[in-house]
């Protein structure tokens, strides 16, 4: 049998270009992102944000899109923030019935003139 | 959970938070304009400006002021022999004004929060009488 010295051996090898020995920690790694190939991986931002769908990227725009809508199909016009009269019925002699909005000072002004209440007046 | 579902929650409750912002107390006040003088009674400071640009009145003076729950369900005599009858939601409120027993008028609104309605021109001896609805 015939046995080289080392030297003999390290240079047999290299010619044969066989892998050097990996180390158990470079082992360990290579193993581990090879089977983390496999699995789908989060990243740390995903993870940390999930639990609040709103904050995540893949949703503002959509959420946000879904509120603008919703604000212009909901907001009101201004004669809708004052109060609006339905019916009006007056029952005692009367001339005239005016109603009036004011938008300036928000509110809504019903005047029934030559209105007579009861008490004998009217004006 | 579905984060569609959590979306449809989120917006859920920014809807119902709006909601929630309705009134809950209706004000009812009878104010006396007149030309007798010139000045804004205290308690009206509110619907001052209402009442200066819109009613050809100098003096409104504060002769009563009630409250009460939203829905309205009850009826509040304020002075003058005035009463008001209130009922219902500010969405489909009904209100009947009485003088003396006798029914003077009665209307049907949709009161919005801290827009007043004012419902005058009833006669008084001075001037006229002013029923001012405020819900907030």
């Amino acid at each position: 049998m015939n046995k080289g010295t080392w030297l003999e051996i390290e240079a047999g090898l290299i010619r044969r270009k066989t892998p050097a020995m990996r180390s158990a920690v470079e082992s360990f790694q290579q193993d581990f992102k090879a089977r983390a190939t496999f699995i789908r991986q989060e990243t740390v931002a995903e993870t940390a944000l999930s639990w609040f769908p709103v904050l995540n990227w893949r949703y503002v725009v959509p959420a946000a899109a879904a509120l603008l809508i919703a604000g212009l199909v909901m907001w009101p016009s201004p004669t809708a923030l004052v109060t609006q009269i339905k019916s009006l019925q007056v029952f005692s002699p009367h001339s005239s019935v005016i109603i009036m909005v004011d938008e300036k000072e928000p509110g809504t002004v019903v005047w029934v003139t030559d209105l007579e209440s009861g008490d004998g007046n009217a004006g | 959970m579905n984060v569609n579902l959590k979306i449809i929650l989120f917006l859920g409750m920014m809807l119902s938070a709006g909601a929630a912002f309705a009134g809950s107390t209706l004000s009812i006040r009878l104010v006396e304009a007149s030309n007798a003088g010139q000045g804004m009674g205290t308690g009206l400071g509110d619907v001052a400006h209402l009442l200066q640009n819109n009613l050809p009145y100098k003096t409104f003076q504060l002769l009563a002021s009630r409250s009460m729950s939203l829905p309205a369900s009850s009826a509040a005599s304020l002075s003058a022999g005035i009463v008001a009858r209130c009922s219902g939601g500010q969405d489909n409120m009904h209100v009947i004004l009485e003088r003396g027993g006798k029914k003077i008028m009665q209307t049907t609104v949709e009161l919005r929060d801290g827009t007043p309605l004012i419902i005058g021109g009833i006669s008084s001896g001075q001037g006229k009488l002013i029923v001012v609805l405020l819900a907030k």
